[in-house]
């Protein structure tokens, strides 16, 4: 097992405790939430039943149907809740991965700057480790809806349910869940690969600060803030466009992705070289 | 041999070692003497590239440092360098994971020596036994090189005695020592080169035993004799 | 190792997961439909492309149906949505550094020898004081090189709240450049001129300015609006700038809206008109419908077809149609089409291309199309929407299909 490896367990190990809590409190809120909202419903209609007797078919022909959609957006805020504080508590993590390091009476940053392994290591495994930690919440959402669904199937029911609603129209057409999953793969690509791109130009901007102090904080945000700009800047030109600037936008498409890739490239060797040469204990 | 040509480093503005130059030989103990503040525990972040210099150039046996050098040099810093929540244990794992010189006989060794349990926690330790870890886990490794950054400092006095019989011992050995310290008095017996530094420069260098047989001078009295010109 | 078995399970977790779904969502669960041939020349339905909504509840899914299969709009890869449609698919293949720039803000002009675009750039608008800036660019299609001119606008006199290109035709080393314009007057019933700009190619100087007059159409106390006649091959060379003129009454202001000028959408049309501009001599003629009135619950379309003119009139139940020869102003043929000549229960929508009239068709629960040649009336096509799966499902799923509309592709 190569150094890298090693250093992402220990990265993955780190973490774990709180991760666990977040998944956890995933799965209670968004499970016990829906529930929550499907018992209340049923209560409602058992209410109107037991007030006037009739069928369930009976019922649904005068107050409509309960579908899953609707189901979960009444329930959003247990839905969506968790979502917001996973992702909260994955930005701030992405500032700790590095800061923890330093904090304290316990400079960690000494073992890991001394091991006999290329320094950039630390950088990809703790770019590896966030990776991880988003695509493993994005896997378990995937994994609960299809337990969102049973759920609803097992407490409403059939008369109240229409026909059948498969999973992937919902995510499609669910405003939410269709940025945390794109519609297709090449999407989810590019989205979560321009993710992976902010990471690293913050990630760059922690070493500037980390090799520099208070010069490096200047620095890192004048490195971020000209990052955004330069990502942006095309989108803005062609939008006020004279003619003669126009371009396709199949072209401007390129050229970002082009221009990701050469931001990408800058901040991992800037990342290297702040590494190598410049960071400071 | 590490060899230490005219390092400048500078902190803001203000010049905290300027062209200062020195060696230190395997199997020689040489220590860097000199009041708190004035550059000592740079020069040792320096040599271990955790502190990058504004000029000159250091090499460990003729090579510049870089990243198989640590399986040759180990510094023992003045800082606890394992996190809080890692348990004494645990750290000698991770050590050993990572370090192909990492000697567990050795590891095992000093982990009785120096009285510390495997369950603690890092956080749990005093001073005297956290500094204890840090030497344990510089020690075990082997290494041709050593450095040590104030290992004395607040220390009580039975810990520093059984510190400095570590350096007495088959532990030290071959092995180059650069230790940094302001009090001398405790291992001025051990020392072979004692280098004088003060405001930043080398204000002299000299071999201890030398001194003392040619001169009849402790490293006491040429600290004197130095500071006070 | 316990850690790293750990760390590989949680990997693979994560890689079934979300590869389970995206190949999940790859697979098209929603059901395809195609545009199949009843009698007629299949190649006549190849530029039909017919929009639909498709319910499969909750969701409505939008496709568009053509011969070959359909398309859902949920359905579109990143890539096909980026790159979008364009107005003039061969032009921007073929020129495609040329044809930058917004195709719809433009007017072009494709003929033999070169490749020109004239477009208004609005500089800044009040109501007084209106500058704007003719930008053309002519592309030699000898040489390959383009030449591009900026005019300020206008170059001298009235000033205008807008100014938009509408056509350019050449005359030889001359540019004929047709704008629209609404004029700054206070006067409501002369807002609106069409004018003729003369630019001279090598010079990019506007040595002419013809505004062309309404006056014969005009009426004290009636608004004048006039409008382009919808042209599928607005980029060939054309003789005729033709406009659809109609003069409106002027509603009163009833003070409902608090004194606002109330919006000219809720103007009656009273007459309406067919001007024809022919570039060569500067001239203009007029149709007036024989129908001059129109009628109401009648959709009224006038399209022209290279040297004619199809002014239609159609609801659910009948199309009519007069075919005009630009160059005399003469009847060529008519048409009249009832919806039992198609057995359909009603004619829904109605498009025109080279030579032909597409008509799209409710006939109980498949949605049906004909083509017809404007030139004798004679069917060329009929075909009807078929579900592509041929066992029950698919009456269902026409049943679950709602056709709103359609295009013809050039």
């Amino acid at each position: 097992m190569n150094r890298y490896v090693k250093l992402v367990l220990m990265e993955m190990h780190r973490f774990w405790k709180l991760y666990a809590a977040l998944i956890l409190v995933t799965l209670v809120s968004q499970l016990g939430g829906l529930y929550l909202t499907l018992r209340k419903y049923m209560n409602g209609v058992n209410g109107e039943l037991t007030l006037n007797p009739q069928t369930y078919t009976d019922y649904a022909s005068r107050f409509g149907k309960l579908p899953f959609e609707i189901a979960m957006s009444r329930a959003a805020l247990w839905i969506f809740g968790p979502v917001v504080l996973c992702i909260a508590a994955l930005l701030l993590y992405v500032f700790l991965i590095w800061y923890r390091d330093w904090l304290g009476k316990n400079t960690f940053a000494y073992r890991l700057l001394m091991l006999p392994t290329a320094r950039m290591n630390l950088f990809w495994s703790k770019l590896t480790a966030v990776i991880t930690f988003v695509l493993g919440l994005v896997a378990l959402q995937i994994v609960l809806l299809p337990v969102h669904l049973t759920l609803y199937r097992t407490l409403i029911p059939a008369a109240l349910r229409p026909a059948e609603s498969p999973l992937v129209p919902f995510v499609r057409h669910d405003p939410i869940f269709r940025t945390l999953v794109p519609p297709t793969f090449l999407e989810f690509i590019l989205y979560y690969g321009a993710g992976v791109l902010a990471v690293t130009i913050v990630f760059t901007a922690i070493l500037l600060e980390r090799s520099f102090r208070l010069k490096g904080l200047v620095g890192g945000i004048l490195y971020t803030v000209a990052a955004a700009a330069i990502l942006v800047s095309p989108i803005i030109l062609v939008t006020s466009g004279a003619d003669s600037l126009a371009i396709y936008p199949m072209e401007l498409f390129l050229l970002e992705l082009g221009l990701g890739v050469i931001l990408l490239a800058v901040s991992l060797g800037l990342s290297r070289y702040l590494m190598n040469r410049k960071i400071t204990v | 041999m590490i060899e230490v040509k005219g390092i400048s480093k500078k902190y803001g503005g203000k010049s905290v070692l300027r062209d200062v130059t020195f060696s230190a030989e395997r199997g020689q103990i040489t220590c860097l003497i000199g009041i708190n503040g004035v550059g000592k525990s740079t020069v040792l972040k320096a040599i271990m590239g955790l502190a990058p210099l504004n000029g000159g150039q250091i090499r460990i046996d003729g090579k510049p440092l870089d990243k198989h050098l640590y399986e040759k040099v180990a510094f023992v810093p003045d800082v606890i360098t394992m996190p809080a929540s890692m348990k004494v244990g645990e750290c000698l794992d991770w050590m050993r994971d990572f370090y192909r010189s990492w000697n567990p006989e050795r590891a095992a060794e000093l982990l009785s020596f120096f009285r510390l349990n495997p369950p603690d926690r890092v956080s749990s330790l005093s001073k005297g036994n956290a500094s204890k870890l840090n030497l344990l886990l510089g020690l075990s490794l082997d290494t041709d090189y050593l450095l040590m950054d104030e290992p004395f400092s607040g220390i009580d006095i039975f810990s520093r005695e059984q510190i400095a019989s570590v350096f007495t011992s088959h532990l030290i050995e071959e092995r180059g020592v650069i230790l940094t310290t302001h009090e001398i008095s405790d291992i001025e017996h051990l020392v072979d080169k004692a280098v004088l530094l003060d405001q930043g420069t080398v204000r002299m260098t000299f071999m201890c035993e030398e001194v003392r047989m040619n001169e009849g001078k402790s490293v006491l009295d040429v600290m004197r004799e130095v500071y006070r010109a | 190792m316990k850690r790293l078995w750990a760390a590989a399970a949680f990997a693979v977790f994560i890689a079934i997961s979300i590869g389970t779904y995206y190949v999940q969502a790859s697979i098209s669960r929603l059901p395809q439909f195609k545009l199949v041939k009843l009698d007629g020349d299949e190649a006549e339905a190849t530029p039909l492309v017919i929009s639909a909504q498709y319910f499969q509840l909750p969701y409505q899914e939008i496709l568009s149906i053509s011969t070959k299969d359909s398309k859902y709009q949920s359905e579109s890869s990143l890539l096909e949505r980026i790159q979008g449609t364009s107005p003039y698919p061969a032009l921007t293949r073929e020129y495609s550094n040329f044809m930058r720039g917004n195709p719809y803000a433009a007017q072009y002009l494709n003929d033999d020898d070169f490749l020109v675009r004239a477009e208004m750039e609005t500089v800044r608008t009040n109501s007084r004081d209106g500058i704007f800036r003719l930008h053309v660019a002519v592309l030699d299609k000898k040489t390959n090189r383009t030449h591009r001119m900026v005019t300020t606008m206008p170059v001298d006199g009235p000033k205008y709240n807008w100014m938009r290109t509408t056509d350019v035709q050449r005359a030889g080393s001359h540019l004929k450049i047709a704008v629209q314009t609404n004029s700054a007057t206070p006067d409501a019933a002369s807002k609106e001129e069409q004018h003729i700009y003369d630019l001279n190619i090598s010079d990019g100087q506007i040595t002419a300015d013809q505004n062309i007059s309404f006056k014969p159409f005009q009426r004290p106390g009636k608004m004048l609006h006039t409008s382009n006649v919808y042209d599928a091959d607005s980029t060939q060379p054309d003789k005729y700038l033709l406009l659809y003129v109609t003069v409106n009454g002027i509603p009163r202001d009833n003070g409902a809206a608090g004194g606002r000028e109330t919006a000219v959408a809720e103007n009656t049309v009273e007459q309406e008109y067919l001007m024809i501009y022919h570039y060569d001599t500067g001239t203009m003629d007029f149709l007036s419908w024989p129908e001059s009135k129109p009628e109401a619950g009648l959709v009224n379309e006038i399209y022209q077809d290279g040297e004619y003119v199809l002014w239609t009139k159609m609801n659910g139940n009948e199309v009519k149609l007069k075919r005009y020869r630009l160059a005399d102003n003469q009847l060529e043929n008519e048409l009249q089409l009832k919806k039992e000549d198609f057995q359909a229960e009603s004619i829904s929508h109605m498009q025109f291309g080279k030579n032909r009239l597409y008509l799209l068709l409710k006939t109980g629960e498949k949605p049906r199309v004909a083509a017809l040649d404007t030139r004798d009336g004679r069917i060329v096509y009929r075909g009807e929407i078929a579900a592509k799966d041929s066992n029950g499902s698919g009456k269902q799923q026409l049943r679950n299909l709602e056709v709103h509309g359609f295009i013809v592709m050039q």
